[in-house]
């Protein structure tokens, strides 16, 4: 090892052996302390952020549903009215025909009043005005406070060439009719 | 006596965890210092490496054995400075300050020769500035160097003869 060797290694070990001020090794105390300081309330705040937004998620997830039940059982609801077009014209049904099967068929005698005649209709047509008037429209009236299935009773309106003449038809569901 | 150990017999409360740092502190605040310092060339950034070491260390605590903390603060220390390094090749930043004006105590010539050395440490690579600055200055072995900075003990020596050579080319011209 010659001279610039051994004059290195003693210049190298003088670094290590260097005081350092005590100024910088403060500074790095207290910089470290109010790091560490920061941080923690940095992760309070987290903590209470995370804890507040957990908060609104259940209070949203229980409110949301609740209010939508309570405004369900508020509101009345709407009878459901189904409308079903006639194959055939009520007018064009004569007594004994047998246009339309079941409990809705009435024989046209019995959908008149004493001393009131049926006029003859004329021909369907397909796309015929008369076509939208002559429907019988079923209604079925539902309410929240509806007991029970036997006490259902259901609306038979109908309509005639005569506006003046409309037939309400009620029947229980034992059968019974009106 | 593991670290965990210190804050496993006390309450887990952050006052314990922070007892256990200042204690740490004290016993190695100047290794870290002058090895981020000697890495760095700057004091600002040298201490703003040594508060990450010492960051790190608090959120470390419970996984480092005392026995073995200096080698993971030699280990740590590199770390931060590597990456120090890395932000400042990146942004194009020059490094002019030197690392200490001449103590008062220093003779003129002294003081000319740190100097010189100093700036002859910022010439090399910062491979070959670790190894001059764990084994040189710090005075660990190969083996320990290599451990701190994570490369086996042939690149260490490789890396050092290389800073060494370089150094006595750089400071040879002047000193003599």
């Amino acid at each position: 090892m010659n001279d610039l060797d051994q004059e290195l290694d003693a210049a190298l070990a003088r670094l290590r052996d260097e005081a350092l001020p005590e100024s910088v090794l403060a500074a790095v105390r207290s910089g470290v302390r109010e790091r560490i300081e920061v941080g923690r309330r940095k992760r309070v705040w987290t903590a209470w952020l995370s804890l507040a937004a957990a908060a609104a998620v259940a209070w949203i997830a229980i409110a949301i549903p609740w209010t939508v039940a309570t405004l369900r059982l508020a509101s009345p609801r709407t009878p459901e009215v189904a409308s079903i077009a006639l194959a055939r014209p009520a007018s064009s049904m004569t007594a004994g025909s047998g246009g339309i099967a079941g409990p809705s068929v009435m024989p046209p005698e019995a959908r008149l009043k004493p001393g009131r005649s049926l006029k003859a209709a004329p021909p369907r047509e397909a796309s015929s005005r008369s076509a939208a008037l002559e429907r019988v429209r079923v209604g079925r009236h539902t309410t929240p406070s509806e007991p029970a299935r036997e006490e259902q009773t259901q609306f038979m309106r109908i309509i005639t060439d005569d506006p003046n003449v409309v037939i309400l038809w009620a029947m229980n569901s034992k059968g019974e009719t009106r | 006596m593991a670290l965990a150990g210190i804050t496993d017999g006390l309450a887990w409360g952050s006052e314990s965890k922070e007892a256990a740092l200042e204690r740490l502190m004290g016993l190695h605040e100047r290794l870290v210092l002058r090895t981020a310092w000697r890495m760095l060339g700057s004091r600002e950034d040298a201490q703003d490496a040594a508060q990450d070491v010492f960051l790190r260390l608090y959120r470390h605590l419970g996984s480092v054995d005392e026995p073995t903390v200096q080698s993971w603060l030699y280990r740590t220390t590199m770390n931060v400075c590597y990456d120090a390094l890395r932000r400042r090749a990146k942004t194009g930043e020059l490094l002019i300050e030197p690392s200490h004006s001449p103590d008062a105590g220093d003779s003129i010539e002294e003081g000319e020769k740190r100097k010189l050395l100093e700036a002859g440490l910022k010439r090399l690579s910062p491979q070959e500035r670790a190894a001059v600055v764990l084994c040189s200055i710090e005075g660990l072995s190969s083996a320990e160097a290599a451990a701190a900075l994570g490369v086996s003990e042939g690149t260490v020596r490789s890396h050092l003869s290389l800073a060494r050579t370089r150094l006595k080319e750089y400071v040879g011209r002047f000193w003599r």
